[in-house]
């Protein structure tokens, strides 16, 4: 009788994820097919482009770029140096030491002769109160604000930078990222090219792992030698340059990376800016941004750029990993909890109707229906309900597929930025994109899984991330 | 036996998308790879001719036009792409490389070959690299037959073709069609402004005169460009104008007509200051104030110390760091401020003294203009 019906189970569960892998894998296909001519583009516009233009004018807008940091004392120093060493001249850094127990905040202080300024500070964005705003008393750090705050988060900390900053645009980047010179440059223009539609841009984020890094430049890119940051390093190349570029293409972009991120500051002030009660505060933010604006029936664009590149730290040790991948899937169930009513809604353009319901069936559900599909297989085929053919098949299939969509993306990342330039590096990438589909894959999927069940019970908070600093990169 | 034949099907696709994927990547390479050794060779034929006939001291180019129109007309065994585009891409080459004399014997003989017909062609090309790679090729070239053919791209939809088709434009016609130019753009927007400001600031200050009949152009965009470009060059002609435009109705254009007559620092001006503190606009007081504090007039001191009481805490700011620029005098009435029975008058000079103190008050103004 039980075997009955798991045998009626089994072949209504099949049914569900056969439709199921065919519809999730026809969408990542289109990501891919969509993102190619997009990347072409890009570049052609791009080297047709002239960027001295941005860099000397007057006209140019405004840039603050807020720096989080809480216990950053590894890496801070180096981070504000490359920051200010930026290419682009209407250029503010504002660093907001969110209640560092550490000496994050002495260091600054010691390294660029910061003396507390008198300045009001306008809560235009709710935040936990300020102790202090900071300036250099050396002229050649002139562009360097460093507040002192008490610690209230992340989200927190960037509202308060929101509030401190005066500039038209506010671009987000994280304490432990490097940026290359020229990538505000780049993710600027298209906010230059069409300045009343452009609301956020972001700039796709590479591993630093493997690259040497100095004096917070990277100086040569290489693989990460270590197998759980080449793992990764497939995955953000197939995110970012199929995933985002596919929806920014279709005006469907729904996050952008908190590590590397410009929006227009009136905008983030109108729409409440970042919310304090999410760990998945990028994606909330923009979609909230997007729900606004829509509901405001305005035109509006969220615009990925492929090239300006922030590179950051890979988690090195599974479990920084799988508390990383625990928080994103928690921070991507809560903004699709908050923003439930756009989805397949109309009202709501392409997100609503393309890209919303992408996030929830695909990026949300995927996990947990890979998981107990994978589970309801094997069970089935150790019952003898499933054919020893089919098993094997579907194995096939999918791994398959997964490598296929791996090697689309190395195959965009080789045609377009090249970036990692030897052939040593193509067979690793492609290496790596198979052997990542037995058990990395399955690792991730669960960590995910787990994710949606703590939050389920109420889990909350950004577990702990251990950091480096990027000086162990070099000729690591 | 349905999942069977499904799955079957499936893997079957699959394993083909996954071959024919490597099969196009490698085919793709090798295409490329023989595509610009073909190319690379074809071009470097065509530079060593060109360098040939353009070679001698005394050119005849008549008969290069001659010479080098037989051999394009001869197709080389090796092509692949067009000797055309080959022969492009070899005067763009040489172009880049020489200067003088020697460059417009280039460009002349471009001309006579006929190769920007090509060019003209394809600034019709529905694809927009296709018409940017033509607008740069006729600019390099200065080719004027193409002029006509490059104001039409002014009203492009693309903005960044419409930049390039606008520096090309000047490039070739020469500074003095600037205003006829702007008159065929429909708007000056953030990316054009960026552009013009760098062809205007490369002419060593004799485009103020042209920017002038800007002003009369009907577009907001194009008046307040031309504003703030009169700013950036410290056009002085520009001043009586300017304070015109300061009482004007438009109160971004008063905004950018104060500030662009801080940044000439004409004595003139100080009349425009005063009146613009009677402004019933916060932002107009607020760059009035920034004005009088540039020129260092004495007979601002006095209402500049009345602005300290103003309602908005942005104009007490600026009138806090505008008595600095007063030496004593203005130091003294932002002391005694201090004391101000009024709180925000007592915050606003309190937070200007504090900041003046340490040496680094004229950083901490709220507001950026």
């Amino acid at each position: 009788m039980v075997t009955e019906i798991w045998r009626e189970l089994a072949v209504l569960y099949s049914y569900f994820v056969i439709i199921y892998f065919i519809l999730i894998n026809l969408v990542y296909l289109i990501l891919l097919v969509v993102a190619l001519p997009s990347l072409l583009e890009y570049i052609r516009r791009n080297t047709m482009f002239d960027y001295r233009g941005i860099l000397k004018s007057e006209f140019a807008p405004s840039i603050s770029v807020l720096v989080p940091a809480y216990n950053e004392e590894k890496s801070i120093l180096q981070s504000v140096h490359a920051l200010l060493k930026l290419y682009y001249s209407k250029l503010e850094v504002i660093v907001i030491n969110d209640g560092s127990i550490d000496s994050t905040m002495a260091l600054l202080i010691k390294e660029y002769d910061l003396v507390r300024v008198a300045q009001s500070y306008i809560p235009r964005l709710s935040t936990k109160s300020v102790m202090g705003i900071y300036r250099s008393r050396n002229s050649a750090f002139r562009d360097l604000v460093v507040v002192d705050k008490v610690n209230g988060g992340k989200s927190d900390a960037l509202n308060c930078g929101v509030n401190i900053s005066k500039s038209k645009l506010v671009c987000t980047v994280d304490a432990d990222s490097i940026l290359e010179g020229d990538a505000l440059l780049k993710v600027v223009k298209p906010y230059l090219e069409d300045p009343e539609r452009v609301v956020a841009t972001g700039g796709i984020v590479r591993i630093v792992d493997g690259c040497e890094v100095e004096n917070g430049s990277i100086k040569s890119v290489h693989l990460p030698k270590k197998w759980l940051a080449m793992f990764q390093v497939n995955e953000y190349l197939r995110a970012f340059l199929t995933g985002r570029v596919g929806w920014s293409a279709v005006n469907g972009l729904m996050v952008v990376s908190g590590a590397f991120a410009l929006f227009k500051r009136v905008a983030l002030i109108e729409c409440g800016g970042f919310s304090l009660h999410t760990v998945g505060e990028d994606m909330e933010l923009v979609t909230r941004l997007e729900r606004v604006l829509h509901e405001k029936k305005q035109d509006y664009r969220v615009v990925f750029v492929p090239d300006p590149v922030c590179w950051t730290e890979a988690p090195k040790d599974l479990k920084t990993l799988s508390n990383q991948r625990n928080r994103w899937h928690r921070g991507l169930i809560d903004t699709m909890r908050i923003h439930k009513r756009m989805l397949l809604n109309p009202s709501y353009g392409v997100v609503g109707m393309l890209a919303f319901p992408y996030y929830f069936f695909f990026e949300m559900i995927g996990p947990f229906v890979e998981l107990t599909g994978v589970i309801f297989v094997s069970i089935s085929f150790y019952l003898h309900i499933v054919e020893v053919r089919f098993f094997i098949l579907f194995l096939v299939v999918a791994v398959l597929y997964g490598i296929f969509l791996s090697v689309g993306a190395i195959l965009l990342e080789e045609y377009t930025f090249h970036r990692y330039p030897g052939a040593s590096d193509l067979v690793k990438l492609v290496l790596f994109a198979v052997l990542e589909n037995f058990g990395y894959r399955q690792m991730t999927a669960w960590w995910r899984v787990k994710g949606g069940i703590d939050y389920m019970r109420g889990a909350a908070g950004w577990g702990t991330m251990k950091r480096s600093g990027f000086e162990k990169e070099k000729g690591e | 036996m349905i999942f069977f034949g499904v799955f079957v099907a499936i893997a079957t696709i699959l394993i083909l998308i996954v071959s024919l994927s490597l099969y196009l990547l490698v085919r793709k390479s090798v295409q490329t790879f023989r595509l610009k050794r073909s190319r690379t060779m074809e071009a470097y034929y065509f530079g060593e001719l060109l360098t040939l006939l353009l070679g001698s001291e005394e050119v005849d180019l008549q008969r290069a036009a001659a010479a080098f129109q037989e051999r394009l007309k001869r197709k080389w065994n090796f092509s692949t792409s067009g000797s055309s585009h080959a022969a492009r891409s070899a005067f763009m080459k040489l172009a880049k490389e020489l200067s003088g004399e020697e460059l417009d014997n280039v460009r002349k003989l471009y001309s006579m070959v006929g190769l920007h017909h090509k060019a003209m062609k394809e600034l019709r090309d529905y694809r927009w690299w296709k018409r940017s790679a033509a607008v740069s090729e006729l600019r390099t070239m200065r080719n004027l037959e193409s002029l006509e053919d490059m104001l039409l791209l002014l009203s492009d939809a693309d903005e960044m073709l419409k930049v390039q088709a606008f520096e090309a434009g000047l490039d070739i016609g020469g500074f003095e069609i600037l205003p006829f130019m702007l008159e065929s753009l429909p708007e000056i927007t953030l990316l054009t402004a960026m552009g013009l400001e760098t062809i205007i600031l490369a002419q060593d200050g004799h485009a103020a005169d042209f920017i002038m009949p800007i002003l009369n152009i009907k577009g907001d965009n194009s008046r307040k460009f031309a504003i703030q470009m009169l700013g950036i060059l410290r056009w002085i002609p520009a001043v009586p104008t300017l304070i015109q435009i300061t009482t004007g109705e438009k109160a971004d254009e008063s905004v950018y007509a104060l500030l662009s007559l801080s940044a000439i620092g004409d004595p003139r001006a100080v009349h425009a200051g005063l009146k613009a503190l009677t402004s019933k606009s916060w932002q107009i007081r607020a760059c009035g104030i920034l004005l009088l504090g540039e020129l260092g007039d004495p007979q601002g001191l006095p209402l500049l110390a009345a602005m300290l009481g103003d309602s908005s805490r942005e104009v007490r700011l600026h009138a806090g760091y505008a008595l600095t620029k007063f030496g004593k005098e203005g130091l003294s009435i932002l002391s005694k401020a201090t004391n101000s029975d009024l709180p925000g008058t007592r915050a606003a000079a309190t937070e200007v003294m504090d900041n003046f103190n340490i040496g680094i008050a004229q950083r901490v103004l709220e507001f950026q203009w």
